[in-house]
């Protein structure tokens, strides 16, 4: 299904659902991260319900602004709304009865918008750390954002549709192309940069930029922040598994099980792919992740070109 | 070259300016001049003789000699020759020429001299104050007879920040006084222009206790070993160590064999957790945490053994001018055996693996550079050194305690001069004190542990020790005194020298680089004491005084 056959209220509904499902998750996904990281430590680590417990200090704590600028009381929220927003266009069914998704441009103007906020926010922090951190930030985004639109594009070419659930639809109808396989290897090199983590979280780098765009966030605006990047890992990986491998929810028998066998392979994704990679390396100067990006983004250039070029 | 062919050298350039000299020993070369031949004698040592500037001191002497006593430490490596050079400043011309336009490597131990015993120096290209903090009052020196240990004088109505200006077109960014990767407070005052660094200044001394003041004035001889080990954080023993060291060079105490072969292990021992630290440290200012967890994993099991030794994890509290105060049972040794054969079994597979890691190369290879150059200008000393090629270490250079027996040290040298070669030496010296260790505890000799001193210390007798402490060579130089005391007790950390390095090693390199930059050298910034980066571009950048924080209202020249 699509926007226009359920509706207004009943899209606004369902995209509420995702948000509110991805909210609720992202903790939790982070918390067992973690916790994954403090095993290969050798070390306990804190509860996986961790996360929610440092949300729910922060919110309490109050929120203490360094200038009176609305960009700063403003770009938290539009960081997390964004985020959200985004997520919750992702289908939970790919196809089927109860399928509803975005559109993947919208999708990629909100993730756009998700951070250039966070850039405002640093640079309306007025430290010297949130404003080179925001500028990180800047070289990071010009680097990934090439590579996912044109990963989700070569996935939208094959389609001939831009929705996420003709995407999905499309390979379980038609089977897949060489250059989607291509943009999803792209894609999942990607990953790792999208989601910000070792060795990538270059804008936020704690040991040398204390912590670049939120170094002077506090309180409530910096739980905002947080959850937005909890929920990072779970929305790339969701879009990865829902655009690229929709076997996957297609093969589970009951629909109700569908978005549960989903979400615990999002989970375990992100557990063995990001946090493992997140605590086996440094991480790496911005200098050296734009190489990495460069290189990354060769490869769904090529892909799209034959996406592009090839006869279907 | 012996002692006394450089005793002819240096009496030929001072001509009639050399007042005295004494030779206690074939290492120890103690001259007075007078300070018109100290540039000259200076030259000498450090350009013709290819000696080491290692550090220097003021001492106030005005009550029993109506002078100051200015005096620089030189070291000849590869003799294994110290060279003490003393010259008497009137009290009523307080000058001394400056040798820092010859070796940029004595620019802070002047500075110093000049913030504690207030002589002035001629031609010193950056006279700023060093270790008094910006709101001491400018005509209070500290090391001065007259002045009490625990005055309070009054603070500086308005004191000035002197930090060097941004270079044009640049723009600061301010590392410290409080930073993530800094344990203790200092201040880089770094000069960017984007990422790119294009230069670096240093405040510091924020932790200065004046431990040499009150040693000097308020405790005893046995009493200064338990503060000296209270110096650094990491590294107390050895401090601890080098004076009682010194203080027995002075009076010609010699300690039992079995004394010695103790704290040559107990010094090797407090190498491998400082090293192991500082593995786990470089990792964390890399992003790289499960470094940090598992050395510091390997790390704890030494701790407890020096606990179950010593009854502390850390400050030994071992060492009395004399001998040492706990000895090794047979259990100690057995355990101290097991532990650090499991610790070398783990660290070489540690060895084995860092060389191979792609990120880890790309964050420490070729990354803030020291070149032997810069490192023999600014007399620097330790794994840094020996990072750059320079090969040296007090161990070989100069032996003290059982080294002189102990076949299993040997130098590590590595050649490149970035923070992968700094590393490497770091991990592989690890190896090298396990064997230490290992052959010490083997061969220690039976005997007593402690030469117990029957007479009084007699006052104005000179010693000087040094020690390779993790950082590098640590001295301490000592003049005895009346009442049970030093009258003097100069303290040089190596990280003393090694600091003033950072602003040539980061300068050309990435503000991402700067904190494992700093890191590399191995700060210990307890020890010496005793960075801002500005980007000019970006526009003004008010800093606000404490006064103005906490209400107060006065107001502190703003940048």
């Amino acid at each position: 299904m699509s926007g226009e056959q359920l509706g207004p209220w009943a899209a606004a509904l369902w995209t509420l659902a995702g948000m509110l499902v991805i909210a609720a998750l992202a903790p939790l996904m982070e918390g067992l991260i973690r916790k994954l990281r403090a095993r290969i430590h050798s070390r306990q680590g804190p509860p996986i319900t961790q996360p929610y417990l440092d949300l729910a200090k922060l919110l309490i704590k109050e929120d203490l602004r360094v200038s009176p600028s609305v960009l700063l009381r403003m770009g938290p929220l539009v960081f997390l709304a964004a985020m959200l927003l985004a997520g919750g266009l992702i289908p939970l069914w790919p196809t089927g009865e109860h399928a509803y998704g975005g559109d993947a441009i919208v999708f990629a103007y909100l993730l756009a918008l998700a951070t250039g906020s966070v850039i405002i926010t640093g640079l309306a922090s007025r430290s010297p750390f949130s404003v080179v951190g925001a500028s990180r930030e800047t070289v990071m985004m010009a680097g990934t954002e090439p590579t996912l639109v044109l990963s989700l594009l070569v996935v939208a070419v094959n389609a001939g549709s831009l929705r996420f659930t003709d995407l999905a639809g499309f390979q379980l109808a038609a089977g897949t192309e060489l250059s989607v396989i291509v943009a999803a290897v792209a894609y999942v090199l990607a990953l790792q940069v999208l989601v910000a983590r070792i060795p990538f979280d270059i804008a936020e780098a704690e040991t040398e930029l204390m912590g670049g765009p939120f170094t002077e966030l506090s309180g409530p605006s910096l739980a905002l922040c947080k959850l937005a990047m909890y929920t990072k890992p779970l929305i790339f990986s969701l879009l990865f598994l829902q655009v690229f491998l929709p076997w996957l929810g297609a093969a589970v028998p009951w629909a109700w099980l569908q978005p549960i066998v989903v979400l615990a392979a999002v989970f375990l994704l992100n557990l063995l792919a990001v946090g493992v990679i997140d605590a086996l390396n440094p991480r790496l100067r911005v200098d050296q992740a734009v190489g990495y990006m460069a290189a990354v983004a060769v490869i769904a250039i090529t892909a799209m070109a034959y996406a592009a070029l090839a006869p279907h | 070259m012996t002692a006394k062919q450089v005793l002819d050298q240096i009496t030929e350039e001072a001509g009639r300016h050399l007042v005295d000299s004494r030779m206690p020993r074939p290492s120890r070369l103690y001259v007075t001049i007078g300070r018109e031949a100290l540039r000259g004698v200076t030259e000498l040592l450090f350009r013709k003789l290819g000696g080491r500037y290692v550090v220097g001191g003021g001492t106030d002497l005005r009550e029993d000699e109506g002078c100051y006593l200015i005096s620089h430490i030189f070291a000849l490596d590869p003799d294994d020759i110290y060279v003490v050079l003393h010259t008497r400043i009137p009290e009523d011309d307080a000058v001394v020429p400056s040798i820092t336009p010859l070796i940029p490597g004595a620019n802070w131990a002047e500075r110093e001299i000049h913030d504690t015993v207030g002589v002035e120096l001629l031609g010193h290209p950056d006279p700023r104050r060093l270790i008094l903090s910006d709101d001491w009052p400018e005509d209070v020196f500290p090391m001065r007879v007259d002045q009490p240990h625990d005055a309070q004088p009054p603070y500086l109505a308005n004191p000035k920040q002197d930090m060097k200006p941004a270079p044009d077109g640049s723009h600061v960014v301010p590392i410290g006084p409080f930073f993530p990767v800094l344990e203790e407070p200092a201040h880089f005052r770094v000069f960017v222009e984007g990422e790119m660094v294009v230069g670096c200044d240093y405040r510091g001394f924020y932790s200065h206790r004046g431990i040499e003041k009150i040693a000097c004035t308020e405790l005893t001889y046995n009493q200064i070993p338990f503060i000296a080990e209270r110096i650094c954080g990491i590294c107390g023993f050895v401090h601890s160590c080098c004076y009682c060291m010194a203080v027995e060079e002075a009076a010609g105490i010699e300690i039992p064999e079995r004394a010695r072969y103790i704290r040559t292990v107990m010094l090797e021992l407090e190498r491998l957790h400082s090293h192991l630290l500082w593995t786990g440290i470089a990792g964390h200012i890399i992003g790289f945490d499960t470094l940090l967890m598992q050395t510091w994993r390997m790390r704890e099991p030494l701790m407890w053994l020096a606990e179950e030794i010593t009854g502390n994890r850390k400050t030994y509290g071992m060492n009395l001018v004399g001998g040492v105060r706990r000895d090794f049972t047979d259990e100690a040794i057995e355990k101290t055996l097991k532990v650090i054969g499991d610790l070398e079994r783990e660290w070489k597979a540690l060895l084995a693996a860092i060389p191979g890691d792609a990120t880890l190369a790309a964050r420490l290879r070729d990354m803030c550079v020291l070149t032997p150059e810069e490192g023999v200008e600014l007399c620097v000393t330790g794994p840094t050194a020996r990072g750059s090629g320079l090969a040296m270490d007090v161990r070989v250079d100069h032996p003290y305690m059982a080294y002189r027996d102990l076949k299993s040290m040997r130098k590590i040298v590595a050649r490149e001069g970035d923070v992968m070669a700094r590393t490497m030496v770091r991990l592989e010296e690890t190896l090298v004190a396990v064997d230490i260790i290992r052959e010490a505890l083997e061969n220690i000799p039976e005997g007593p542990i402690f030469a117990e001193i029957r007479e009084e210390i007699p006052p104005g007798l000179e010693g000087l020790a040094t020690i390779e402490a993790p950082r590098g060579e640590v001295v301490h130089w000592v003049l005895t005194g009346e009442e049970n005391r030093p009258r003097r007790w100069r303290v040089r950390a190596p990280t003393y020298a090694n600091l003033q390095t950072i602003p040539a090693m980061v300068t050309g390199d990435t503000l991402a680089d700067v904190p494992i930059g700093i890191g590399s050298i191995d700060p210990c910034f307890s020890c010496t004491e005793r960075l801002e980066v500005v980007d000019a571009s970006s526009g003004r950048v008010r800093i606000y005084s404490a006064d103005e924080l906490t209400g107060r209202g006065s107001s502190l020249n703003a940048q």
